[in-house]
């Protein structure tokens, strides 16, 4: 089934991680389907990860705490082989980002607006 | 005989000397521009103090069987809104910038506006009963204090809402501050003003997810001060002629809402990439 979110679909490697167990994405990757990951961590999760690894789009050590936390807050676990969440992005964590992206794309734009005024 | 102020006589004292544009930035959200003197963080905007001041010393003559009373003096002040440009960026390119402008039209439709602290009567800036008389002497004080408030961050609704990071802001406004008389038949004078400027202009950076003021241009300066009576200003004319309607703060409020909230076009762009303005370090 491809992605949905506007962020990830028509991204190759994105749209192989999501049904190829040997796409998965992880430590050493590099590349703009990181880059999103890079985008999606800040949009659900409001953490950005190192500039270095932003910039070139790499998936280092930042990223790879930032992947870990986002699966354990959501207790994606492949209880076939594991016990608690890795740091790997595999199909059900793109699948996981790819819909909570997408949720967060459908709602209207909230803006708190109270900061803004001027005297 | 009417109520006549001897202009010749009249005192105009303005005080500016601990003026100084700064900013300060609450990393929970937003900036604040102001003029250092009177600022208070916490509250803002309730309870500020004023940066500059005036007081109007001026003598008058009373008729006999007039009554000062009925007269109003105190300032008049309009406000232009030269500029005014918020802008943010994504961390990276792809996440794109938003640029938000409110000093034109449609969300402001004049950029000369009225300006007025609480709610005083038309046409004046404060309340003329902070006016006094003290015969022969009437004695009428002013104080002001221009600031603004933006937030930090903007969703950028096209690359997927990913907040863009509040990276310049430009806010260019002129001020002609006028003692004014007003008889009771409502017929008004202008005396004497002052003309005077603040700019805000800020440049951020981003550490650690954490602004950081990298620059700043703002400025204060008194253009003109004693210049008897109306200002000369070819835009300000209408104003001058009838100096009524909505006040600048809510006013101008208005258009930064309308710019930040409303639709997309003349007040707000929403780009998939940067803007080119955006230095190359900006995010780090």
């Amino acid at each position: 089934m491809p992605l949905k979110s506007k962020l990830f679909q028509n991204d190759n490697a994105l749209e192989a991680c999501s049904v190829k167990d040997t796409a998965q994405i992880a430590l050493g990757a590099s590349g703009e389907h990181v880059s999103k990951i890079h985008t999606a961590l800040l949009i659900l999760d409001d953490v950005s990860v190192d500039a270095n690894e932003l910039s070139a789009m790499y998936f280092g050590p930042s990223t790879v705490v930032a992947v870990q936390n986002y699966k354990r807050r959501r207790r994606i676990v492949n209880f076939s082989n594991q016990l608690q969440s890795d740091n790997i992005v595999c199909k059900m964590t793109i699948a996981a980002m790819d819909r909570e992206v997408a949720a967060a794309e459908s709602l209207p734009i909230h803006l708190d607006l109270d900061g803004v005024t001027s005297t | 005989m009417a109520v006549t102020i001897q202009d010749a006589q009249l005192k105009l004292m303005i005080t500016d000397g601990d003026v100084k544009p700064d900013v300060y930035i609450n990393p929970a959200g937003h900036i604040v521009c102001h003029l250092t003197k009177g600022f208070v963080a916490s509250t803002f905007p309730k309870d500020q103090g004023d940066a500059l001041t005036a007081v109007a010393h001026a003598p008058v003559s009373v008729g006999h069987g007039d009554n000062i009373d009925a007269w109003s003096f105190g300032f008049v002040q309009i406000a232009r809104a030269n500029f005014y440009g918020a802008f943010y960026a994504g961390r990276i390119s792809r996440e794109g910038s938003v640029g938000v402008l409110a000093h034109n039209p449609p969300a402001l439709a004049s950029p000369i506006l009225l300006d007025g602290s609480g709610d005083p009567p038309d046409p004046f800036f404060q309340d003329p009963s902070r006016t006094s008389y003290l015969p022969p002497m009437l004695h009428t004080s002013w104080g002001d204090h221009p600031a603004v408030r933006i937030p930090l961050t903007m969703p950028n609704p096209t690359t997927s809402g990913v907040k863009n990071h509040l990276f310049q802001f430009i806010f260019d406004r002129e001020f002609w501050t006028i003692y004014t008389s007003k008889d009771p038949a409502g017929a008004i004078r202008y005396i004497v003003h002052f003309h005077w400027k603040v700019r805000y202009d800020v440049e951020l950076l981003w550490r650690n997810q954490m602004p950081i003021l990298r620059r700043s241009k703002s400025d204060f300066s008194m253009v003109s001060k004693n210049v008897k009576g109306a200002p000369t200003d070819s835009d300000l004319q209408a104003m001058l002629a009838s100096p009524k309607g909505a006040r600048a703060n809510q006013t101008f409020d208005s258009a930064q809402t309308q710019a930040f909230r409303g639709a997309r076009g003349p007040n707000r762009s929403e780009n998939p990439q940067w803007f080119t303005t955006v230095p190359r370090d900006f995010w780090g």
